[in-house]
């Protein structure tokens, strides 16, 4: 039964983030015409402006919103995601940008989680276990001026030391992971600590909370009175029930990343999403940019379905419906 | 409530109290060099000045006269090749003095008046801090480029160095600040506005209102929020006008959520149906029982959405997206100093404006925390 509403809200959802998107590129000026003729194309004279009412025509422009909006839903729906139409790129296909630098981002993605969970998970564990003590004074320190360094920022200050100072690491450019794997590594590791040490901040501040919440529940001390080592207590007991909400937001997160790594992909000069999305805005391909938001805007509306799922799955107290 | 800053700083330890207070001192401190940064900054006028022939030009007035030598207006002036011979002018005062001296002999003479740029003083010369060059910070070094040393360090004349072009650091920290208050604190305002109303409409007349618009909120939540950002600056153009309206826009949503989650908390409370009782209409109980109590926590995440809004800009500037160019902002001076990171003893271009973003979100952060703590309390004791 919750399956079922959940589901239809996710379709809702779906249908109205299509619509909002369209909504959108239908909002702002500008007319995709210019891109197809180029900028130099005179607009002035007869001819020219049959001209472009004939490519109107072509594009579709012409037909009522509804209509465009349908037409372009029905291609996304079979798999067809519209297409340049600029003078120098015509043919080059939404799918095949996709294709070629979706998993750029989700590596970045992928690899950015696994950090900041990596991090957060031990020392959220840690600055609860020993709350108020100078492990957690210095745990909270930290991530608190993490909270406050942009991601560029620390891309600036990890390019300036270990690319220009010490010269490990390439301060930009992107190898794949089919041609070098360690390579690909190195590569990585600036965007992945920028994005991922910020991420890793709000991680831990949320466990920790969490975690010190939990630990007052009359049931750990229960299983501390039973001898139960506190290591045993702070994983097996204490750890399950506080990370529903770090698995929320990590949820959240990864539609943000793929949307929020646009920066450091432009920073680091990586072939992403983001900078597909960044140069198709700027040479007004409003097909492109319609289809790469909402594809991306998918990401996150199904993750989050996803770990809503999840939540209801690993949590026994939302399974069997009692309140908690 | 009201917000008061005793209320927030009460039972206190004396750290935390330093924690509330550099925090608040440096916001406040932004906030006011920004404001005041017409008044503080030399600045750049056109003037009505008497033509000067390039013979009769001595030593002493060249600064503002040999740039006279290209007639004309401001765009004339930038691209002014004759400015090389004007090195002698160090000083602010030197170029203060001479070109008001000028303009006082030119109605006695029957010499030709032109319109040129001139720097005049500072409305408010506060010494040691007559902000250094002609700092109306952006156009004027470009005037006058013998003045400019590229990618110097703190200096007595440049407080913190000179940039790429030689511009002033400090100077153009304060004008880019304005553009962290636009951005930070009238696009906010405008989200909490519109996202507030909209959340307790939804959360306390319920039904069909809230289906609506929660749904709506919900799925532009469902947006990648810089996505959105880029999209709106790039077809709108880049303008500070159009950077804040992009920010409030995408704000609006989670305003709503927060301010529609808080309603329906409060709207439950006894004192609530109290008034619903007394025979208050819906306006005043919204007005009068549920604004009050979803303000503390609207609040926080104002400010909060502060923080978001100063970096937004930053990254915005890295895509090439913030004001247009000459005007600076901290995410643009950030930017600016990337290609100049790779040479020596130019690290400071980029890092100086990055410590001052850095401080101010961190600032903004801690701020929140102490509300948010307030805010808490406030609930337990309820």
């Amino acid at each position: 039964m919750r399956f079922t509403t959940k589901l239809v809200s996710l379709v809702a959802t779906v249908i109205l983030v299509s619509f909002f998107t369209f909504l959108l590129t239908q909002l702002i000026p500008g007319d995709p015409v210019i891109s197809v003729l180029g900028p130099a194309y005179n607009t002035q004279t007869e001819e020219g402006r049959a001209q472009i009412e004939l490519v109107r025509e072509e594009l579709g422009l012409n037909d009522p919103f509804p209509v465009r909006y349908f037409n372009w839903a029905k291609g996304v729906f079979t798999g067809d995601l519209g297409n340049k139409i600029g003078v120098n790129s015509a043919g080059i296909t939404t799918n095949r940008i996709l294709k070629e630098r979706l998993p750029v981002t989700l590596e970045i993605m992928l690899l950015t989680q696994i950090f900041a969970l990596l991090v957060a998970i031990p020392a959220g564990i840690l600055s609860a276990h020993k709350e108020d003590r100078f492990a957690d004074k210095s745990v909270t320190g930290f991530s608190f001026a993490m909270l406050a360094l942009p991601s560029f920022v620390i891309a600036l200050i990890l390019v300036f030391v270990f690319a220009v100072k010490l010269g490990w690491l390439p301060s930009s450019g992107y190898t794949r992971l089919t041609e070098d794997l360690s390579e690909n590594l190195k590569s990585m590791i600036i965007p992945v600590l920028s994005l991922g040490l910020g991420l890793a901040a709000v991680y831990t501040r949320l466990l920790r909370a969490e975690m010190i919440s939990t630990l007052k529940e009359d049931y750990i001390l229960m299983a501390k009175a039973k001898g139960i080592s506190s290591r045993r207590v702070l994983f097996r007991h204490a750890l399950r029930p506080s990370s529903f909400a770090l698995l929320t937001i990590a949820g959240i997160n990864i539609g943000a990343l793929i949307g929020g790594a646009v920066i450091i992909e432009q920073f680091m000069a990586i072939p992403g999403v983001g900078g597909a999305l960044v140069q198709a805005v700027a040479e007004r391909e409003y097909e492109v940019i319609l289809s790469l938001v909402f594809v991306i805007s998918m990401f996150y509306v199904v993750a989050n379905f996803l770990v809503d799922l999840l939540y209801s799955f690993l949590d026994p107290r939302i399974r069997r419906g009692t309140s908690r | 409530m009201k917000l008061r800053i005793s209320t927030l700083t009460r039972d206190l330890s004396k750290r935390d109290k330093v924690a509330f207070y550099v925090p608040l001192v440096w916001l406040c401190a932004v906030v006011f060099l920004s404001l005041a940064a017409p008044l503080l900054t030399m600045r750049v006028e056109l003037k009505e000045l008497p033509v000067v022939k390039p013979t009769t030009v001595s030593t002493t007035t060249t600064a503002p006269t040999s740039n006279t030598q290209n007639p004309g207006g401001v765009t004339n002036l930038g691209g002014g090749g004759s400015t090389t011979t004007q090195a002698p002018a160090t000083s602010t005062t030197v170029l203060g003095t001479t070109t008001t001296a000028p303009a006082s002999s030119g109605a006695s003479n029957e010499v030709a008046t032109e319109k040129r740029l001139v720097a005049v003083d500072p409305i408010i010369p506060i010494p040691g801090f007559k902000l250094k060059p002609w700092d109306r910070s952006w156009e004027t070094v470009k005037e006058i480029p013998s003045l400019r040393i590229p990618g110097e360090g703190p200096s007595g004349d440049h407080w913190l160095g000179t940039d790429e072009l030689g511009r002033d650091i400090l100077s153009r920290l304060i004008w880019g600040g304005r553009v962290a208050l636009a951005v930070g604190i009238v696009s906010v305002l405008v989200a909490m506005v519109i996202g507030g109303t909209i959340g307790m409409l939804s959360g306390y007349l319920r039904g069909r209102t809230e289906t609506f618009l929660m749904t709506i909120a919900g799925s532009l939540l469902a947006f990648p929020s810089l996505i959105l950002v880029i999209a709106i600056v790039a077809f709108l153009g880049q303008d500070l006008k159009n950077i804040v309206l992009a920010i409030a826009v995408v704000a609006i949503p989670s305003f709503a959520r927060i301010s529609y989650a808080n309603t329906l908390a409060a709207s439950q409370r006894e004192y609530v149906l109290a008034a619903r009782s007394l025979g208050a209409s819906r306006f005043r109980v919204l007005r009068r029982e549920i604004l009050p109590n979803i303000f503390l926590p609207l609040s926080a995440y104002a400010l909060v959405v502060t923080a978001v809004a100063i970096v937004a800009e930053g990254g915005l500037a890295f895509l090439g997206l913030s004001v247009p160019d000459p005007q600076p902002s901290w995410g643009s001076m950030i930017n600016d100093g990337r290609k100049p990171l790779t040479l020596d003893g130019t690290w400071h271009i980029s890092f100086i404006p990055a410590i001052v973003m850095f401080l101010t979100v961190l600032s903004l952060n801690l701020i929140v925390d102490r509300i948010r703590q307030i805010a808490e309390g406030k609930e337990s004791k309820l």
